[in-house]
Order: structure tokens, then C-alpha cells, then sequence
């Protein structure tokens, strides 16, 4: 018995010095980790619609996007998507401009094969979707589809382009609305 | 001098990775790039010299019965440190390092020198014996990753190589490239270094 009130208590001491410890670290660090992101953030949204000068987040609970300002105007919004890659989900996020069209495409994270499928994150796959309008479809799943898949790599190649297709469906359901 | 032994035993004679052939899950997955692999070291470095000064210094309050959860804290605080720092200080080779920081916990390199040296021997042998295994785990994950960066993509560091000339071998930065890599790596090892015993 004696022997069990010992263990605990040397257990106790170490786990209250280790949480303390981990308390303050966390402390120093969660203001400059909340601060990265943010910034990490903001660059992103920077990248696939450049020409906005502020960015508000919208939610509404399904799925969220963020609208682009310009001065008082709306010139766009980011919106987001998700796939079924080779690899797992493909997630992307399209900078959309207030007339329905792609301005930048990128590619939040995946799984996909390197050097294959990672290749779909790659400008020239990419830049196809650039100042046009959807629907978007790969040429190899349908007649009027306008999007070349990359060699050898179709199921990412689709997944993006599906996920991007879906980006703009949410863009063309929200933008009429209150815009 | 036997201190010093400690220290240079972790380098090439007793390598963590190479020789002793342990902790080879970090060594495999994050070596497709130098700067993942050299990450990946210096932050299992950290972590194993931190938590074995610490259990050294305990190991006189440490009773054998719950010795192991005593080091499992340890070594998890310690991991979890890492992770905030990194995050807060490396974003980037946070994101890409990824699950791989917090599974620092669980690579049998730091258990096995928490339970077969620092629970033993003093500070200050614990302190060498962790430097030595560091340095020698970040040359073999670094090499790896040196390795397979340069045939796999063609860059060093992040910077295009082949300027053109030769189309990277993809296979090197896929799974399999690992074992090839730590294969040939292991092979030159032997072959410089072991004396014709057998």
C-alpha cells in the first residue's frame, strides 16, 4: 500500500512539472503559431485573387468562403473545394472574380504520387483554369469537357478539376444572392 | 577517455540507424528531401538529449517499477515542446515534417537510450552518449535525405540541379527509394569502415 502512494505521488510530481512546463511554452508560443497562420493565410488568399485588397470570411456552416474587397467593392471570392485524389482528398482553393471567372487555382493538400499526380499542382496544369468560365470538365470524361488531364496521372487531374467545378458552383449559389 | 568513447561510439561504430538498425520509420518516411531529413534530425536530437539529461538526472527518484511511464512523459513533453517551437518558429518545416514531429514519442531511439544508457550512467555520459546518437542519427537521416533529394528530384536543398541535362529517377523520392537508398548507403558503410572479421 505504502508502495502504491509512493509511485503515485513520484508520478504526480512529474506530470505536474511536465504540464507546467508544457503551460508556459504553450503560452510563449500560441500568440506567434495564431500569428503565422494568419499570415499563411493571407498569403494564400493574396495568391489566387491578387487584385483584392481585404478579404472577410463567411460562414454559413456547411462550407465557408472569404469575399474579396477592393476599396468598398466586391471584386471576388475565395472559394474552396475537395476531391477524391489518387492518393486521399485533394483539397483546393480557387480565387473566383465577380464575373464567374478562375483567376488562380491552388492546391491546399494532397496526397497524390510525387512526381506523377503532384504534378496537378504544377502551373501548367493549373493555369488552365485561369480567366475562364465553368463548367469544367476533363476532355477524357466528356465531350464538351475543356480541361487537359496530366499524363498519366487522370484520377488527380479529375479531382481538381471536379474540385474546382464545385468552388464555382458555391460561387454561382452565394455571389447573386446578397452581392 | 572513457568518456569520450561514449560520445564517438554514436557516430559510425554503434550508428543508431546504420548499424544497430533502430528508429528506421522517421529514417524511411521523411528522407525524401535534405531539408525534411535534416529536420527531422535535429529535432529528435533535441528531444533525445533533452529527455535523456532529464532522466539521468531523475533516475535515483525513479523506482524500476514505473520507470517506463516516467520516460514516456518526459520524452512526450519534450516532443511536444519541440512541436511548439517548431510551429511557432519553422512554420514551414512544421507543415511538412507534419504527424511525423509528434510521433517523435514513440521512435524506439530515445526509449532505448532512456532505458539502456541515461537510466545508468550519469549527467554527463548521458549528455555525450545523447549527442553522439544524435549527430549520428542526423548524419545517416541527412545523407539519406541528401541522397535521395539530389537522384529523386534533382535538386539540393530546394535548388534545381539537373539544370535539364538528366530527368530525376522517381522512384527514389517513393517509398521504395528509401530502402534502396539505406541500402547502399548501409553497403558503403560496411565495406569502409568493417575490418575482415569473418
Amino acid at each position: 500500500m505504502r508502495e502504491v502512494v509512493d509511485f503515485a505521488l513520484r508520478l504526480l510530481i512529474i506530470c505536474v512539472l511536465s504540464a507546467g512546463s508544457l503551460s508556459w511554452v504553450y503560452e510563449v508560443t500560441a500568440t506567434r503559431i495564431q500569428e503565422n497562420q494568419k499570415k499563411l493565410k493571407l498569403e494564400l488568399l493574396k495568391r489566387v485573387l491578387p487584385a483584392a485588397e481585404r478579404f472577410e470570411a463567411v460562414d454559413k456552416g456547411e462550407f465557408q468562403y472569404e469575399v474579396g474587397y477592393r476599396g468598398e467593392d466586391r471584386i471576388g471570392g475565395v472559394f474552396y473545394g475537395e476531391g477524391k485524389g489518387y492518393g486521399g482528398p485533394v483539397q483546393i482553393m480557387a480565387g473566383i472574380d465577380k464575373e464567374g471567372k478562375v483567376v488562380e487555382v491552388l492546391l491546399l493538400s494532397h496526397k497524390e504520387t510525387p512526381g506523377l499526380g503532384t504534378k496537378v499542382a504544377d502551373q501548367e496544369f493549373r493555369s488552365q483554369f485561369r480567366g475562364r468560365n465553368g463548367p469544367f470538365a476533363l476532355k477524357k470524361d466528356s465531350p464538351s469537357g475543356n480541361v487537359d488531364g496530366v499524363a498519366s496521372a487522370t484520377i488527380s487531374s479529375r479531382a481538381v478539376t471536379k474540385s474546382v467545378d464545385e468552388a464555382l458552383k458555391l460561387f454561382e449559389k452565394e455571389w447573386g444572392k446578397d452581392g | 577517455m572513457a568518456k569520450l568513447s561514449t560520445f564517438t561510439d554514436g557516430l559510425v561504430k554503434e550508428n543508431i540507424v546504420l548499424r544497430l538498425m533502430i528508429g528506421l520509420c522517421p529514417v524511411l518516411a521523411v528522407s525524401t528531401t535534405a531539408t525534411d531529413a535534416f529536420g527531422m534530425g535535429i529535432a529528435a536530437t533535441f528531444v533525445l538529449v533533452s529527455s535523456n539529461i532529464c532522466i539521468s538526472t531523475v533516475r535515483k527518484l525513479t523506482p524500476d517499477q514505473i520507470r517506463i511511464p516516467i520516460f514516456i512523459i518526459i520524452i512526450s513533453t519534450f516532443v511536444t515542446l519541440t512541436d511548439y517551437f517548431m510551429n511557432a518558429y519553422a512554420p514551414t518545416l512544421h507543415k511538412s515534417l507534419g504527424l511525423f514531429i509528434p510521433l517523435i514519442v514513440v521512435n524506439c531511439i530515445i526509449l532505448a537510450r532512456a532505458e539502456a544508457f541515461a537510466y545508468k550512467n550519469d549527467l554527463l555520459s548521458s549528455i555525450l552518449d545523447g549527442l553522439g546518437t544524435g549527430l549520428g542519427f542526423i548524419g545517416a537521416i541527412g545523407l539519406m535525405g541528401l541522397a535521395r533529394e539530389i537522384l529523386g528530384n534533382g535538386s539540393v536543398f530546394g535548388y534545381k540541379l539537373t539544370a535539364g541535362v538528366f530527368s530525376p529517377a522517381i522512384i527514389m523520392i517513393l517509398p521504395p527509394g528509401g530502402f534502396i537508398a539505406m541500402a547502399f548507403i548501409m553497403a558503403a558503410l560496411n565495406h569502409f569502415t568493417k575490418k575482415e572479421t569473418y
